[in-house]
């Protein structure tokens, strides 16, 4: 354990966290752009920057990628602090005057304007890696990356060409905070020629990235699943038998327990790898039940009893 | 052949000492950038057709340079029993008369430069002497090189080699007193070498000046499954060469360093990465590291003993972020140059997270002279906190721009005195220590010394050059070209770094059309410290100084503009 202090409070806390996890731990309020839970941290956006004191040195650090070490000394609110925040916020408000969230915290941290001088863009994307994170950590599919360098840069597909790994899952729409990454379906789509035209059913258009993907069919009721190509990326990442992906949520099968043959030996529920078959004694007999919520669908169970009570 | 012990080391010694002083007369030519950029090329195939056509006996090669880049094409011809003789500015059109010369033994007054009777070795501390007997009556006008100014107040350690022998022979190098310091180092244990290092005062010649010694400690007490060494060889400011003048002269005592510097602290794999700018560097320092290699001084046991290195030449894409340690890392992993947040310093996770020491290139060619000479010996030049020497690229306004090497605490003044002093009929106005990064400071701190702790006080830093600048030059506008050399020079990664120079060019973009306001300034102001804290590297937190040392000390300048009397 270690102990620090955050704005004058003594706080213990595990080692190898780093100061916003701390803090917010602690309900210490520190905003962030560019900071998700589940993604390795970048320090991009520098809107979480605190103040740390170290034996005799303070220095400004963002807090998302800074680990706590013994003795360390946090401000979180201080003048200077306050200061960096402001600078990033009037900065990013110029950059991009329109985004929700941008506005947001830039009224936050107190600023109600950007300063006259600043010359206004009309972007949307403040760069803070959130999808190429997340496409490359999260998905493993490496469709998008940051393009070029300083001013110039960009988030963008390989060439600016359609992409050959992009598999349509949608992380990088789910994860932006500015909402400039786009994703559609489309029920019908057409490319239309001088000659007629030509017809590509379902299609799942990602228009930043210029891709557009085949979306599957369900099998039972017809409507779309996901696009082909995310499903066969899910296929070769999980165990999961071929039909699984044939179907939607709700068309999917789940076992059906017969209760009459169940023994109540278990070997269904040891070998479910959700966890959604238990056992349960009712009138002094145990029975095999399923949670269909947690229910994959994946026939494990069907394959394990030895009496073919589940079908 | 391969070097197995000290005494093969001695044996090569011998032959190189032969070919630098050998019975027929051996001409060498400046053909470092500052002389190729002056024809030295075609002054070398001049040389050698002329030789040829006089019958002439003699040796020609290419050397680094001396320094006196001013005086590019040099030409030295050393013949057996006389004094070295060196011409400056040569031509095409003088080689025939220049061999003429030769043949009667006697020499070309219009371009003489100065003549050397003898030299000693820094490191084996032998006297090579090129006179036999008196100099011929017409040399003795002549200044001796240790009488000639340019070169008494200097003090060469690291460009110990370079303008003296052919960077593309090791056994020269060897010759030198070279991997002498390597072959003392292997019978060292790893901490007394970290511990003469240490001794020695060595600072980083980097720009921050982090003691070596300290770095080395730190690593060789991490833990990894391999350790790393990377020689620093980036180098981006404008209009400076001095990483490339070290390693186009003399390379291997770059490489000496660095197998020190692994040895002492347990690395196994070295990188050398150096900008695609410097070609001829690139290709010397390629050839050093083949020539180790077939020496043995590189490879597995090295000089027989059980310690094994290799080393690999990188060549970087010349930005200038990449001098930064970390962003320097990740462009060896492959990835885009983008500075990584310390801690983890690279001592502890570097190079694909395992212990790595970056140390420039400048850091690196002191080691073997410590190693032989002792830390004590080392620390007692230069002044107290600031050991050892610095090589500086004098530029910009300047009478003689020049590469010398000076002991840290020579006033900035004596400096610029070597240089020839500022232009003819310019008013010295201002100078840079530090590139664009270190601010720009007013004429009258020339008073400070070059020392770090002083320099980083006044609000710069200590880097590799100093350019000058003159009344000609308006600061405002200055201002704006380093503002726009950050603005393409910064990787994009922070906010603060990479809108915050955005926004500032577009202030002084009005301000230089004479639309600016005083509240301009303000801003400026307002921006900078948030600018310094919000910033990841160096990089980010250094570009505010151009902004305020300018407004600092040349408000005025400002002032006219905002008044609109400029246009």
């Amino acid at each position: 354990m270690i102990t620090l202090t955050i704005n004058g409070k003594k706080i213990k806390a595990q080692e190898g966290k780093t100061i916003l996890e701390v803090a917010r731990e602690n309900d210490i309020h520190i905003p962030t752009l560019c900071y998700n839970e589940a993604l390795t941290p970048a320090g991009n956006c520098r809107l979480c920057t605190v103040e740390v004191t170290q034996g005799n040195r303070t220095t400004c650090e963002t807090s998302c990628n800074y680990l706590i070490q013994e003795g360390m000394q946090i401000k979180t609110d201080s003048e200077r602090v306050k200061a960096v925040r402001q600078m990033v916020m009037e900065l990013l408000l110029a950059r991009c005057p329109n985004p929700k969230k941008v506005k947001e915290i830039a009224e936050e941290v107190g600023v109600e304007a950007v300063p006259l001088r600043f010359s206004l863009e009309n972007e949307y994307c403040i760069l803070c890696g959130l999808c190429v994170r997340s496409c490359s950590e999260i998905v493993q599919a490496y469709a998008i990356d940051f393009e070029g360098s300083g001013i110039d840069k960009k988030v963008t597909i390989p060439f600016n060409e359609a992409s050959q790994d992009c598999i349509g899952c949608g992380s990088c729409v789910f994860v932006c905070p500015t909402q400039v990454i786009k994703l559609q379906d489309v029920e019908n789509a057409k490319i239309i020629y001088p000659e007629g035209e030509e017809d590509l059913g379902p299609q799942r258009m990602m228009q930043n990235w210029r891709t557009e993907l085949k979306l599957k069919l369900c099998k039972g009721c017809g409507n779309p699943i996901a696009p082909e190509k995310q499903l066969t990326s899910l296929q070769e990442k999980m165990i999961l038998p071929t039909e699984f992906f044939d179907f939607c949520q709700t068309c999917r099968n789940y076992p059906e327990i017969d209760e009459e043959k169940c023994l109540g030996c278990g070997g269904c529920n040891d070998n479910c790898p959700c966890g959604a078959l238990e056992l349960k004694e009712e009138a002094g007999e145990v029975k095999a039940i399923c949670y269909t919520i947690n229910c994959t669908g994946c026939r494990i169970c069907v394959d394990m009893c030895p009496r073919e009570a589940i079908s | 052949m391969k070097i197995k012990s000290e005494g093969d080391l001695k044996k090569i010694s011998e032959k190189g000492r032969k070919t630098l002083l050998p019975s027929e007369v051996r001409i060498q030519v400046g053909a470092a950038t500052c002389g190729l950029a002056k024809r030295a090329k075609a002054l070398k195939e001049a040389l050698e057709s002329e030789v040829k056509k006089q019958k002439l006996k003699a040796k020609i090669v290419e050397v680094g340079c001396n320094g006196m880049c001013y005086q590019e094409p040099i030409v030295d011809v050393i013949q057996k029993g006389k004094p070295k003789i060196t011409y400056g500015t040569m031509t095409v059109d003088k080689v025939s008369q220049l061999v003429e010369a030769i043949k009667k033994e006697t020499v070309l007054k219009e371009n003489l430069l100065f003549r050397t009777d003898e030299e000693e070795s820094l490191i084996t501390g032998e006297k090579t002497s090129y006179l036999s007997g008196q100099p011929s009556k017409s040399l003795q006008e002549t200044t001796e090189y240790h009488q000639y100014p340019f070169y008494q107040q200097q003090r060469k350690i690291v460009l110990r080699n370079s303008g003296v022998i052919d960077p593309k022979n090791i056994e020269e190098y060897i010759g030198c007193g070279g991997y002498s310091g390597l072959a003392k180092a292997l019978n060292m244990s790893a901490e007394k070498i970290v511990k003469e290092v240490t001794a020695s005062g060595l600072r980083g010649r980097g720009g921050a000046g982090f003691p070596t010694g300290a770095k080395w400690k730190a690593c060789q007490e991490s833990h990894g499954d391999a350790k790393y060494v990377i020689a620093n060889g980036s180098e981006g400011d404008p209009d400076i060469g001095m990483h490339r003048s070290m390693l186009e002269g003399d390379p291997h005592s770059v490489l000496e360093g660095m197998i020190i510097a692994a040895y002492a602290v347990g690395a196994s794999k070295g990188f050398i990465y150096v900008s695609s700018n410097y070609p001829l560097a690139l290709v010397n320092i390629r050839e050093a590291v083949r020539q180790a290699r077939e020496y043995g001084l590189l490879g597995d046991n090295i000089l027989g003993s059980d310690f094994s290195f290799e080393v690999d030449v990188d060549e970087g894409g010349g930005a200038y972020i990449c001098g930064e340690e970390t962003a320097l890392i990740t462009s060896l992993e492959g990835k885009y140059g983008e500075p990584k947040p310390r801690p983890p310093f690279p001592v502890q996770k570097g190079l694909w997270d395992q212990p790595t020491v970056v140390n420039n290139i400048e850091t690196l060619a002191n080691i073997p002279v410590i190693i032989v000479k002792g830390g004590n010996w080392f620390s007692s030049i230069g002044t107290k906190g600031n050991a050892g020497t610095k090589v500086i690229s004098l530029n910009g306004s300047i009478n003689n721009p020049c590469l010398i090497e000076v002991p840290l605490g020579t006033s900035l003044k004596k400096v610029i005195e070597l240089g020839g002093g500022v232009s003819e009929g310019k008013k010295f106005k201002a100078f840079t220590t530090g590139g664009p990064s270190g601010g720009v400071l007013p004429a009258k701190s020339a008073s400070l010394s070059l020392n770090y702790d002083e320099l980083n006080k006044a609000g710069s830093l200590l880097g590799s050059g100093i350019t000058i600048i003159d009344d000609d030059v308006n600061m405002v506008e200055l201002t704006y070209y380093f503002l726009n050399f950050f603005k393409e020079e910064t990787c994009g990664k922070c906010t603060t770094c990479r809108e915050g120079v955005k926004q500032m060019c577009e202030i002084f973009e009005e301000i230089c059309q004479s639309n600016g306001e005083l509240e301009d300034l303000a801003l400026l102001e307002k921006m900078s410290q948030p600018m310094i804290d919000g910033s990841l590297c160096a990089l980010g937190k250094t570009i505010p100084n151009a902004v305020m040392s300018t407004i600092k000390h040349f408000k005025n300048e400002y002032k006219d503009y905002i008044k609109g009397k400029k246009n």
